[in-house]
């Protein structure tokens, strides 16, 4: 839906038509049309005038500086943007998509952990490694992180920490009935696989359900025939906190770059589990991670800790990748 | 990793390392070499590391001569916290070493060096909230 011609590149923005002078920017074509966008530096710097193609490729130079993931996902900045091909694009940076789910199942996989599976009765596009808000009746909401993979999962299963105080999750393990219907929005994170090839190595480090996303990621590079390695370390107080290991076992043992690693703050642990902080196990194991693409879920002071330490260990910023889980509650246990 | 960046008479520094993807590398290691010597690395605890990294960006892309949008005022600014914490002259001497030595990794030669850490000597007042001296 683009036409070039002597006057320049006609682009759509948010149904709009706007042609984009020759050597103007998307962000001065749009000021000229009168559609606001939100900018600053206007060079590339600030990241304020971040827009989102829906369809057409933004060009190169104006993704330099953004994260794979986001510009895996159409993210480039206006005011570097010279288009000179289709491009059709979206203001709405917050992702704002609503669907109902049904609640089908009700799992324990840890002794404060649950599957919760819902059936989409309708859907909006998602990916493994996101966040989602999940909505009941009431108003209630609470994020959770997607557990699948939607390209091979047809129900939407999230990992609930169970606080018993906790007005979603207790509900959620206690009360709610099996086929009750919520709201789920969305969807939000940026811990989703997009390595710069897939020879890339893959760091995927969790505590807590922070397992969820990063299974996701996991299933999802291994079905997408990623060729690095990839290391899946989960951490918890004790082993209360490690769950699906079978599964993350079955999956290592068919898969030889696959490596999965729990590990406990606490012992006493069964063999195979290690013992000690989880970033200090990291930084044993893998000291050397020049070239690798970290992601980081779970308890925020250790995703932060872990944020610079994968850093100052040779992973570049932009290959690091971090959804910290904030509890609304206190835990009740930790 | 050295790069030929023999160039035209007259384009930045900026432009001769590659520009903006290549202020994405430099930052990646002055951003660490500072985080991992310990004459500064106090300085940068409890800092949110992205946000801290796209102001080094805009710095490092100031001083090779980049399009920027730093004033004086954003560095008196950005480290007036700072000074409660001792910073001083030593602190912003350690920054144009590491400036230094980042850029000749990348391709930089000696005579850019000068002009750069001329360039970064220009807003050590602003840094240090010191008044403004005549240049020169």
């Amino acid at each position: 839906m683009s036409v070039e011609d002597a006057k320049g590149t006609s682009i759509v923005v948010d149904d709009r038509r706007i042609v984009v002078r020759t050597g103007e920017s998307v962000l001065d074509a749009c000021e000229r049309s009168g559609v606001e966008i939100q900018s600053s530096c206007r060079a590339g710097l600030c990241h304020l005038c971040r827009v989102r193609a829906i369809a057409g490729v933004p060009p190169p130079e104006s993704q330099i500086g953004l994260d794979h993931a986001d510009a895996a996902e159409g993210w480039f900045l206006a005011c570097r943007a010279r288009p000179s091909g289709a491009l059709s694009v979206t203001l709405d940076g917050a992702a704002g998509a609503r669907a109902r789910v049904r609640l089908v199942e009700r799992v324990w996989l840890a002794k404060s952990v649950i599957r919760a599976r819902f059936e989409w009765l309708d859907t909006f596009p998602h990916r493994a490694g996101q966040f989602v808000e999940l909505v009941r009746s009431d108003g209630l909401s609470r994020s959770y992180s997607i557990a699948g993979v939607p390209a091979l999962d047809p129900y939407l299963d999230l990992h609930v920490r169970i606080f018993e105080k906790g007005a979603m999750s207790a509900w959620l393990a206690h009360e709610a009935e099996i086929t009750t219907e919520l709201e789920v929005r969305g969807p939000g994170g940026k811990c989703v696989y997009a390595p710069a090839s897939l020879d890339q190595p893959l760091l995927l480090a969790a505590t807590g359900t922070g397992l969820a996303p990063l299974i996701g990621v996991a299933r999802e590079a291994l079905a997408a025939g990623h060729r690095g390695r990839i290391v899946l370390f989960h951490g918890g107080l004790d082993e209360n906190a490690l769950y699906l290991q079978d599964v993350l076992r079955n999956l290592a043992a068919t898969h030889a770059h696959f490596i999965y690693q729990p590990g406990v703050l606490r012992g006493p642990a069964a063999a195979g589990v290690e013992i000690g902080p989880l970033a200090e196990v990291i930084d044993r194991r893998f000291p050397d991670l020049e070239g690798w693409r970290v992601h980081l879920c779970g308890a925020p002071e250790l995703v932060e800790l872990l944020r610079r330490q994968c850093y100052l260990s040779g992973a570049a910023l932009r290959d690091i990748v971090a959804d910290p889980f904030v509890a609304r509650v206190q835990p009740t246990m930790r | 990793m050295k790069t030929d960046i023999s160039a035209p008479q007259g384009s930045t520094l900026y432009q001769r390392l590659g520009g903006a993807a290549a202020m994405e590398k430099a930052v990646d290691r002055f951003y660490r070499r500072m985080l991992k010597d310990p004459r500064v690395a106090r300085f940068f605890e409890g800092v949110d590391m992205q946000q801290q990294a796209a102001k080094q960006r805009g710095f490092l892309t100031m001083v090779t001569g980049g399009p920027h949008a730093y004033t004086g005022k954003d560095m008196r600014d950005g480290h007036a916290h700072l000074l409660a914490k001792g910073l001083d002259d030593s602190h912003v001497d350690v920054v144009i070493e590491h400036l230094g030595a980042i850029l000749l990794e990348l391709g930089a030669s000696p005579a850019d060096i000068t002009q750069v850490a001329e360039l970064a000597n220009s807003v050590r007042d602003d840094v240090l909230s010191r008044p403004k001296r005549a240049s020169g």
